[in-house]
């Protein structure tokens, strides 16, 4: 067997070697959850100033009655479902598609590779255009087959929201399906072959071999994307700014409206906690899952 | 049978050209539409249908914006930040991982446990106690405070791929070294971080990426020091209901085309480099 790792002797060194990851991380994450839950037990008001006052949890009653908080929530779920189960059908579709031997694979694989690393402020900003009734990007290719069509996706909540998660898609499935893709190559040539002489199609293949092998690997993929859609704030702020009216408030941009526009930092700290809790859940359940799946 | 495997090949090669087209042009066009965007002349943007082979171009927009904007002076921000923050989680990472990567205890596993797990708190959770903290030090809109939040965001995925690459290194190197009398600082940076290089390029190449998209970061703790993410939100408007599509079009693209050639270039690269921190992960 290869040493990999040594002996356990000098123990302060690797401790001195990590002391600077540990306290960055300590000051710009760690410490400003604490201040967060402390601050979500009082009532802050930028606007009138003054002390803070303690009110204990009544910030967490708050947010139970508080209509927009459940426009927001509402929302967040529907945009995580649906981006999701977009992300998993063509993400693994796009995956499977990359995985196939033709020429121009390096060209494919360059092209997927643009949304990723565009920034999401510049999709988004320009699908605030693209989305437009009349001089939009989107309507003009739906007038090229149907001459009379118009609608203004931007104006009504339904379509808004329908646009905001099919911008979210064309944004992110590509990095979706590279990762599915890196689970993809690790299933070994043979056993298609062995498949293949036993008869198998494509279909029966893909749900007999290639889900089974790498479902672990996309679970716990699924797991972070669903956290990452919980968070999303970059795109409504940039395409929509959580209009029309509260419609496409994700919850974190409910967050920053509170916390910085309305200056109500307890409050906004109150949700912040409420989100923090349901990250913490999804953490659990992303390790569950993963110790689970290997035994 | 011949004949029907011929067919089927055929069709199987018709197909996979269909779809990679569709995935292509799914792709490029909105690309494609943000650059014609900023090239037509100010009165041909507004046209129904568009006019995707327009015949006359031209660079106005990003002569205004240049003026307008001081749009170098914003590029020369990012890249500031960007660099100092490549340079600072590269040191930080490369010493965390490879202490990771050679011992094995309990408290170390801990600590390497809770630094990725700090990966996952949302910045919107943390953004206003950070806010009035960096105040209360004088760091909010400043150099410094901004390198050090862009360097913090980079650590956890940093230290996750970096400690891979470094469990890849066998120890009878370091051994070696050793017998050969390097002492540590010697051996770490005349034996390990030559043989990390590559590893050390990928993260670097994935982490510039990032630090280009970070909307977040300078967003809140920025006002003065813009950077390219934030300057395309606030390009002026006429009145409250025009959209300056033209300029933000043109600013579109200032940050699309370095990224598009970026990632042309290092193509190989950073699928390597994503797919590792995914397997392992």
């Amino acid at each position: 067997m290869r040493k990999t790792y040594r002996q356990v002797k000098k123990l302060w060194l690797p401790w001195l070697m990590i002391t600077p990851a540990l306290l960055t991380r300590g000051f710009t994450t760690l410490y400003p959850v604490l201040m967060t839950f402390y601050n979500s037990l009082f009532e802050i008001n930028g606007f009138k100033g003054g002390e803070p006052v303690f009110i204990g949890l009544g910030n967490f009653v708050k947010i139970f009655q508080d209509p927009k908080l459940v426009t927001s929530v509402t929302f967040t779920i529907i945009f995580t479902v649906f981006s999701m189960l977009g992300h998993v059908v063509l993400g693994i579709g796009l995956a499977l598609l990359l995985n196939q031997k033709f020429k121009g694979k390096r060209f494919l694989r360059t092209i997927v590779l643009i949304p990723w690393a565009m920034p999401m402020v510049v999709a988004g900003i320009a699908a605030r255009w693209a989305f437009n009734d009349q001089f939009g990007l989107v309507n003009d290719l739906i007038r090229r087959f149907i001459p009379t069509f118009h609608y203004d996706w931007l104006v009504n909540a339904g379509s808004a929201r329908t646009a905001v998660i099919l911008v979210d898609l064309w944004k992110d499935i590509p990095f979706f399906a590279i990762l599915v893709l890196a689970a993809l190559q690790f299933i070994p040539e043979d056993i298609y072959d062995a498949a293949h002489i036993d008869g198998a199609g494509p279909i029966r293949t893909f749900f007999k071999i290639t889900l089974p092998i790498s479902g672990k690997t996309i679970l716990t993929q699924c797991i972070f994307f669903t956290m990452w859609r919980i968070t999303s704030f970059d795109l409504v702020y940039a395409m929509t700014s959580g209009g029309p009216g509260d419609s496409t408030t994700l919850l974190a941009y409910r967050i920053m409206l509170e916390a910085f526009n309305n200056l109500n930092m307890g409050y906004a700290s109150a949700i912040a906690v409420m989100l923090f809790l349901l990250m913490a859940v999804f953490s659990g359940l992303n390790m569950f899952a993963v110790s689970r799946l290997d035994d | 049978m011949n004949i029907k495997t011929n067919t089927r090949k055929k069709l199987y090669r018709f197909w996979l050209c269909i779809l990679i087209a569709l995935v292509s042009l799914v792709v490029l066009i909105p690309l494609y539409w943000i650059f014609i965007c900023s090239a037509k002349p100010a009165g041909k943007l507004f046209t129904s249908p568009i006019d995707f082979f327009p015949q006359e171009v031209t660079i106005n927009n990003y002569i205004r914006l240049m003026e307008t904007m001081n749009v170098l002076e914003k590029a020369a921000n990012t890249l500031i930040i960007t660099g100092f923050a490549l340079f600072f989680s590269t040191i930080i990472c490369t010493l965390s991982a490879y202490a990771f990567s050679r011992y094995r205890t309990k408290g170390l596993s801990a600590a390497k446990g809770a630094l990725l797990a700090t990966a996952l708190i949302p910045p919107i959770v943390t953004a206003r106690p950070l806010y009035d903290f960096l105040r209360s030090t004088g760091l909010v809109d400043t150099y410094p405070g901004l390198i050090i939040l862009y360097t913090s965001s980079l650590l956890p995925f940093s230290i996750l791929i970096l400690t891979n690459f470094f469990s890849e290194v066998p120890i009878t190197i370091e051994e070696a070294a050793e017998v050969d009398g390097c002492n540590f600082i010697q051996k770490f940076f005349l034996v390990l971080l030559p043989l990390m290089r590559p590893g050390i390029a990928t993260i670097c190449i994935i982490n510039f990426i990032n630090c280009l998209n970070d909307l977040f970061t300078p967003l809140f703790f920025a006002g003065r020091i813009e950077v390219l993410s934030v300057a395309i939100t606030m390009i002026p408007t006429r009145n409250a209901y025009s959209v300056p599509w033209d300029l933000t079009s043109a600013m579109g693209w200032i940050i699309l085309f370095p990224i598009i050639i970026f990632v042309s270039v290092f193509q190989k690269q950073i699928m390597e480099g994503i797919m590792s921190g995914s397997v392992k992960g």
